[in-house]
């Protein structure tokens, strides 16, 4: 019996070629029984992580290499002997790589025999086995001398016999040997339909066209043994071949060592370095002494570091802080690491011992031996001058972004499958709409909800494309760059993996994102950019300008009850994490009153504990409804803090260790198998694993069920309670800032957009609310940004030039420059600071020119009369010129639905009426939001509000949360699964709705449940139209045509279905 | 798919042109819709002008679906200009069109008025300044920007428009816009192009004695196409289709017409496509009147001759030829041609069209596996004996007869296209071999297997 291995697979990491996952290839090798699977995209070892992990998992020999697919078109298989030989490919596909633009390669063949030391080499034979072939193979076999060989393949193609009988020439001629192989594609033959679609995809082409681009069989798949053997009978060496070369070979990715950088520690051993730095800032954190037990604390935290050699990674975040530090970028250090002493000490997190436990030796085990998790947020608008300092401090050969692999997810492909099955654009979009947030669970598309679409559901192609979209969600598509996970290197970051240029400019990434990083135990760490901070950086910097006060993030006052009050009453737009509607509603509930309970308030609205059934045991505990009990002593240790209910990820974790007998290392595999890949089937070991565990613990069933389902959750949404905490500091920073200084904070906010979960209208709104006086941009008193300025009764917030839609900021900055006394007329503007006079007609919809006592369409008509880009010098000082002598003439005024149509076109947000308050007579039988609040429970009632979000989170179960708004503020819809289905398109896509239903009450909290919902959006469109809205409703016809008969006809082009005018004006932010 | 037209009635519910038929099935499911045909539409106006042109010879057709009459000097004939409009109206309405009219002094005004004023409008020079007052801006057609920026400060009427210093209003919608305003009122003249009617390519003759037999028909028919082809050499145009009539003396009408593969203006080709008709030609009691139409043609390109590649050359016009002569006698639908078609699949990898109408040359693309010749367009299934060999038959029954095979290459594995549901592919993946017969056929042979059993078929035979 004769051992073969396959030395040649693409896998779906050559993007758009490959038809099965890397781990897919590995699983059905060892099914086969093969001696091994070398994994070899083209050109990259993106995939080869992955398909390593499962082969540890699953005990499959794999060999790592890639496919070279040089400029002049030869094609080589790469298949490195040993660790020296690994790294020439990765430098060798660097070189290549970071020669062309994103996700190219150009390798020339002088590059291969450069790096070619300790590298097998397969080269592959053309279609035409012609004498250029047969030079070619001259040339690499006197180059390359023992390490080539020759692939050959027998993929009945008609005449394979002849060809391998003349490639067996050719080898002996040659002296060559020659190595059998399926070129795979797919791992097993039943994926040639997702072959065929992603070459359609590639080729951007219909199947019809594809032709003969398509594969004609399935034959490139994973074959046994036993089938090799027949397919190559009579050449049986070249089976023999794969195994001597699978010998020869003697490198796994296990062999990939990783070493800290080391010039953080200035020549010193880190631990000493470490332990200076410390010392010398305890005196500047503990002024009065350092208490007994913090220095504890210290002594054995740094024992730790010491046991594990982490020194060098607290030094290298230590300095990356001490930048940001040293430039005023504000930054702040989570994650699982951070939340030590040491930390709070070395300045990256701000959060003081006293304040809450540590918990770090939780996070830093011992016997688990892998890298501490640390991330650092940064301002986001400032975040790329850290990045750049790295890349300048370690040089881009060591330090390099860890990638993000981009999935197809379900609506790019539904759209590219579709396209590829000749699906017209029309239907696709409306299948498009139909699986709005399909998820993994519920994946059925019914005929109803594709009639509802307006779609044939007996049309054969949908159903094809709806079932290839399944298969394909999933695959990879292309890399991109993780968000700011660095990987840093003591040596050479490209000996240990391949790195590419960025399509962002000046950034390189390395080919493997941060889950194989995990795999292989490399440092990273994580430089991200948080738009809170930026806010809270210029709140701060607002503070000390026009009051005088010096705040920083450690410095608030604690514990302020006013501030709690405020949150208690689910008063937090724009307070960061809480403001969301989840969070709004559970604020009430929760009623926070310290800053722990903040800390639960962040990690408890998570789809980690909703899922797992965790929120409402809680809440009942902590109201004293339900006794606090704990289901062992063991597990009280655990579970104290938080009432005996687990909210925590390292709660969950803690659990699967304490209760059900896990390792440490188990319980953080578990986590991981939950994380990523959950359709694998590994799960089912682990929950049986943990349920038996559990009860042989003596703990109930449904409580550990319960468990299991929590970190289930956790996998992927969980808060650790570090990363709660620092989240928690700044949900204290920002409330403090919106309830004593809420100018401050609405004008730190708009001037950091776009964040958060509410645009500027809602923002300016809630400012408003809070007695803070608004004014509208101008000309003469408007910068760039949102400015307080003095006014009678305090400051007073000034909307900067920023919320005018399409004004480049260098503009402003001109109109700003060159404001001196200020602007009389609109011809100032363009000879004193050179505005173009397409800009000024932007300022003049934007209603700037208020202060020149010009309305919108005098100043339009004003800057509609300015001729030419610039002033000609010859005028440029005159005072009157032809142009300037104008007749002054009168134009109709535009009446108040006009005026606010006009500011959401220009500024999306209006500080005249709202646009539900001119439309309310239309609307007979709807109340405002106000009376919701003192409506009863249970109570009918329809209302109506623009859209500003809908939601549907996965943990849901199909249900949707709307957020409307009307004149009076924002109404809550919840629209049960049923009323959905009816109301689909609707709910979907409109942006102005009638809602009638039935009240729910939880104290202050209100939501409305649907039973009806009816599209108003035409009605937007209808504000400028001064008859509309002072004519009595038509109540009957919702949908009858308010214009003059017959409607006056318009230009093809510009027609555009009423909701589409509303959707670019009133834009709802949508998240599922 | 977006809608390009759409009813009153579903005007009237709301919907508009240019939106997405499923939106629009969404709302109303059982909305009646039917493809757009641009094509169709642009030879229905072309139609509808030519219907138009009894009232004046002076017509001519705008952009979109709107046509123009010049009716100064022809609306008395009519019982006036009011009853013209009427008349038009009513015709159209007959017809089934849904028209609007508009008459006054401009072309502006009346498109204006046809559009946004009171159907059949019929403005008076002196009324004009009066009626048009209260006009949309729309009306004007003037550039989009400008109408839009007209809108943007609340100018909504022509009259809005009127009242402002035309100085001002030139810096603002510009001289366009003006000339629209003054080409409305009749201040600036606009250049119509009317439609000019085609010259007509018919050649007729009629014969005081009639024709008695077909050699006279031959010679008037060889007159005829003389003077056809001598205006045509003028125009660089060929014949594509032509079509002769013959008259005969008792009022019968005879008709034969011809097709060419190629524009040509070669005139003892084309007699002799139309003299192989006259076999069955009866001329009764004399022909007086003959007519030749070329009712098709198309530019002639003067084919450059290769220097060294005459034969090629004269064999495609020799091809030509033959394709003519053929599909003359025959019929053009009998007379067919491969042309290459992109597919694995070896019934789709070619496909027919008629030789007289060729697409545009392209290229056969080789496949990895050799093709035969000929392919069956059913497969012959050949029964092995009894013993079921799943590899290698070596013998097979083949129009009743036992013969012996041997193999020669194969597999050439073939799965069926998956997207489609071909009848023939049913049976699922083909393996294709190729077979010398012991009488020395060559046969491709195809393998279908199922769970039972083992199926052999002959699909071509080589050579």
């Amino acid at each position: 019996m004769l051992h073969f291995a396959e030395l040649h697979t693409t896998t779906n990491f050559t993007f758009l070629e490959g038809a099965s996952h890397p781990e897919d290839y590995v699983r059905r090798a060892k099914e086969l029984g093969l001696e091994a699977i070398a994994i070899t995209d083209r050109n990259s070892l993106a995939g080869v992580v992955r398909a390593y992990a499962e082969a540890k998992k699953i005990g499959q020999r794999i060999i790592i290499g890639a496919e070279l697919l040089l400029v002049d078109g030869q094609n080589l298989v790469a298949l490195p002997k040993d660790r020296n030989a690994y790294g020439r490919l990765c430098r060798l596909i660097s070189l290549g790589r970071q020669r062309a633009k994103k996700g190219q390669c150009l390798i020339h063949k002088e590059d291969v025999l450069e790096w070619s030391e300790g590298i097998i080499f397969i080269l592959l034979a053309p279609k035409e086995l012609d004498a250029i072939f047969e030079a070619q193979l001259r040339y690499w076999a006197d180059a390359l001398k023992t390490n080539l060989y020759m692939a050959a393949e027998n993929l009945c193609q008609g005449h394979d016999d002849m060809r391998l009988r003349r490639l067996n020439e050719i080898s002996s001629a040659q002296n060559v040997p020659m190595v059998a192989t399926n070129h795979a594609l797919m791992h097993i033959p039943q994926n040639r339909e997702v072959a065929d679609i992603l070459t359609c995809i590639r080729e951007h082409c219909t199947i019809e066209e594809a032709g003969q681009r398509l594969q004609k069989n399935a034959e490139r798949h994973l074959k046994n043994a036993e089938e090799m053997q027949h397919l190559f009978a009579g050449f049986e060496t070249a089976i023999q071949n794969t195994q001597e070369i699978s010998r020869q070979i003697d490198f796994s990715l296990a062999e990939l060592k990783y070493e800290y950088p080391d010039e953080v520690s200035n020549g010193q051993e880190p631990q000493v370095e470490l332990e200076k730095l410390i010392t010398q800032k305890i005196p500047f954190h503990f002024p009065a002494g350092i208490p007994e037990k913090v220095m504890t604390l210290i002594k054995r935290e740094l024992a730790i570091i010491k046991e594990l050699n982490y020194a060098p990674y607290f030094l290298t975040i230590y300095d990356i802080v001490k930048f940001a530090r040293g430039e005023g970028i504000l930054c702040q250090g989570r994650g699982s690491a951070a939340n030590s002493v040491i930390c709070f000490i070395l300045g990256i997190t701000s959060i003081s011992p006293e304040r809450i436990d540590m918990v770090f030796e939780r996070f830093i085990s011992v016997e688990r031996n892998e890298p501490p998790d640390i991330d650092v947020d940064f301002e986001h608008e400032r975040r790329e001058e850290v990045i750049q300092y790295i890349y300048k401090k370690y040089g881009r050969h060591r330090a390099g972004l860890s990638a993000t692999v981009i999935c197809y997810r379900s609506r790019s492909a539904i759209r590219e499958v579709g396209k590829a099955l000749g699906l017209s654009l029309d239907t696709l979009s409306s299948m498009t709409n139909l699986i709005w947030g399909w998820s993994e669970s519920e994946k059925a598309t019914s005929h109803a909800q594709i009639k509802a679409a307006g779609l044939d559901p007996n049309d054969k192609r949908l159903e094809l494309c709806a079932n290839l979209t399944r298969k394909i969600m999933g695959y990879p598509r292309h890399l991109s760059q993780h968000v700011g996970g660095f990987i840093i290197t003591k040596s050479r970051l490209d000996d240990i993996v391949p790195i590419e240029n960025a399509a962002m400019e000046n950034r390189t990434v390395i080919e493997w994102d941060k889950d194989d990083i995990d795999t292989l135990g490399i440092l990273k760490v994580d430089v991200l950019g948080l738009g809170m901070l930026s806010c809270i950086r210029k709140a701060f910097a607002l503070l000390k300008t026009h009051y005088s006060i010096s705040h920083t993030l450690s410095s608030l006052p604690e514990d302020d009850p006013e501030v709690y009050e405020m949150l208690c009453k689910a008063d937090s737009v724009g307070v960061f994490q809480v403001e969301s509607r989840a969070q709004m509603s559970f604020l009430p509930r929760m009623q926070p009153r310290e800053f722990y309970d903040l800390v639960i308030e962040v990690a408890i609205v998570r789809p980690g504990p909703i899922q797992g059934d965790m929120v409402h045991p809680y809440i009942r505990r902590r109201d004293g409804i339900e006794e606090v009990t704990f289901p062992s002593k063991a597990l009280e240790e655990v579970l104290g803090k938080t009432l005996g209910i687990p909210l925590f990820q390292e709660q969950a974790m803690r659990i699967a260790i304490v209760g059900a007998g896990f390792s440490p290392g188990e319980a953080d595999q578990l986590r991981r198998a939950m994380a990523t890949f959950r359709k694998m089937g590994t799960i089912n070991s682990f929950r049986d694993r943990f349920i038996k565990g559990m009860q042989k613990n003596g703990y109930e069933t449904d409580f550990a069920e319960r468990c299991f389902k929590q970190i289930e959750g956790f996998g992927e949404y969980g808060f650790p309670e570090s990363h709660a905490a620092s989240f928690a500091l700044l949900v204290y920073v920002s409330a403090w800032l919106k309830c004593h200084y809420p100018g401050v904070f609405a004008c730190a906010l708009l001037n950091s957009q776009p964040m958060g979960f509410y645009a500027p209208a809602q923002i300016v709104r809630d400012a408003q609310e809070h007695g803070v006086e608004i004014k509208p941009v101008d000309v003469n008193y408007s910068q760039w940004d949102a400015i307080l300025e003095a006014g009678e009764n305090g400051l007073i917030l000034r909307l900067g030039l920023r919320q005018i839609k399409g004004l480049k900021q260098e503009d402003a900055e001109w109109i700003v420059a060159a404001r001196q006394n200020g602007y009389t007329t609109v011809r100032d503007l363009w000879v004193r600071a050179s505005i173009r006079p397409a800009t000024l007609k932007r300022l003049a919809d934007a209603d700037a020119f208020n202060s020149l006592e010009l309305s919108r369409r005098d100043a339009l008509w004003q800057a509609s009369g300015i001729k030419g880009e610039k002033p000609l010098p010859l005028f440029s000082h005159a005072k009157e010129d032809e142009q300037a002598l104008d007749p002054k003439i009168t134009l109709p005024e535009m009446h108040i639905g006009e005026n606010v149509l006009q500011d959401y076109r220009s500024l999306r947000m209006t500080l005249r009426d709202h646009p539900l308050k001119l439309l309310r007579p239309q609307f007979p039988g709807t109340v405002k939001a106000k009376f919701l609040l003192e409506a009863r429970h249970k109570t009918r009632l329809s209302v109506s509000g623009l859209v500003l979000a809908r939601q549907r989170p996965g943990t849901a179960k199909g249900v949707i949360f709307m957020t409307l708004e009307d004149e009076e503020g924002s109404i809550n819809v919840i629209i049960w699964r049923k009323i959905f289905e009816r109301f689909r398109k609707i709910v979907m896509t409109a942006r102005m709705v009638r809602v009638s239903g039935v009240l729910e009450r939880k104290g202050i909290v209100t939501h409305l449940i649907a039973n009806h919902v009816t599209d108003f959006s035409h009605y937007l469109e209808k504000l400028d139209d001064e008859n509309f809205l002072t004519q009595t409703p038509d109540t009957t016809l919702i949908n009858s045509d308010f214009h003059p008969k017959p409607p006056p006809k318009k230009h093809m082009s510009t027609q555009r279905h009423p909701r589409d005018v509303a959707k670019s004006l009133f834009p709802s932010r949508d998240f599922h | 798919m977006f809608v390009s037209a759409l009813s009153r009635n579903a005007g009237n519910m709301g919907f508009t042109p240019g939106m997405s038929l499923a939106d629009i099935r969404a709302a109303a499911p059982d909305m009646l819709y039917y493809d757009a045909n641009p094509m169709k539409d642009a030879k229905c106006l072309r139609n509808l002008l030519r219907w138009v042109s009894q009232f004046t010879p002076r017509v001519a057709r705008g952009d979109g679906q709107n046509l123009y009459l010049d009716i100064a000097g022809a609306s008395h004939l009519f019982g006036g200009e009011q009853t013209l409009l009427e008349t038009i109206q009513n015709q159209l309405t007959a017809f089934g069109f849904t028209a609007r009219l508009g008459l006054a002094d401009s072309k502006a005004a009346a498109w204006g008025f046809a559009h946004y004023g009171k159907n059949q409008s019929n403005i008076r020079a002196d009324t004009l300044q009066d009626t048009a007052k209260n006009l949309p801006v729309e009306a004007l057609q003037m550039s989009h920007a400008s109408t839009a920026f007209c809108r943007r400060l609340g100018l909504k009427t022509i009259e809005a428009l009127r009242k402002l210093p035309r100085a001002t209003l030139a810096n603002r919608i510009g001289l366009d816009g003006l000339k629209r305003l003054d080409q409305f009122f009749g201040e600036q003249a606009e250049v119509t192009k009317f439609a000019r009617h085609k010259e007509r390519l018919i050649e007729e003759q009629q014969f005081p004695d009639p024709l008695a037999t077909n050699a006279g028909v031959e010679a008037a028919l060889e007159t005829l196409l003389e003077r056809l082809c001598q205006r045509l050499s003028v125009l660089q145009q060929g014949v594509r289709n032509a079509r002769l009539l013959l008259e005969r003396v008792d009022h019968d009408t005879i008709e034969f017409s011809i097709q060419l593969v190629r524009p040509s203006i070669n005139k003892p080709m084309l007699q002799r496509l139309f003299s192989h008709h006259f076999e069955t030609l009866d001329v009764g009691f004399g022909i007086e009147r003959m007519v030749l139409m070329a009712e098709q043609t198309a530019p002639i390109s003067a084919r450059q001759m290769g220097l060294n590649d005459t034969t090629s050359n004269n064999h495609s016009e020799l091809l030509d030829g033959l394709i003519n002569r053929l599909s003359n006698m025959f019929g053009h639908q009998y007379v067919q041609r491969f042309s290459p078609a992109d597919s694995h699949i070896p019934e789709r990898a070619f496909s027919r069209e008629f030789a007289l109408y060729p697409s545009p040359p392209q290229s056969w693309i080789t496949p990895f596996g050799k093709r035969p010749l000929r392919l069956l367009k059913k497969p012959i299934s050949v029964l092995l004996n009894d013993k079921i060999e799943p590899n290698m038959p070596e013998t097979i029954f083949w129009h009743d007869r036992e013969c012996q095979i041997s193999l020669l290459s194969g597999p050439e594995r073939i799965e069926p296209d998956w997207w489609r549901d071909d009848p023939d592919w049913r049976n699922g993946t083909r393996d294709y071999w190729w077979a010398k017969t012991d009488f020395g056929a060559l046969l491709w042979l195809y393998r279908v297997c199922d769970q039972q059993k083992t199926q052999w078929f002959i699909h071509g035979l080589g050579s």
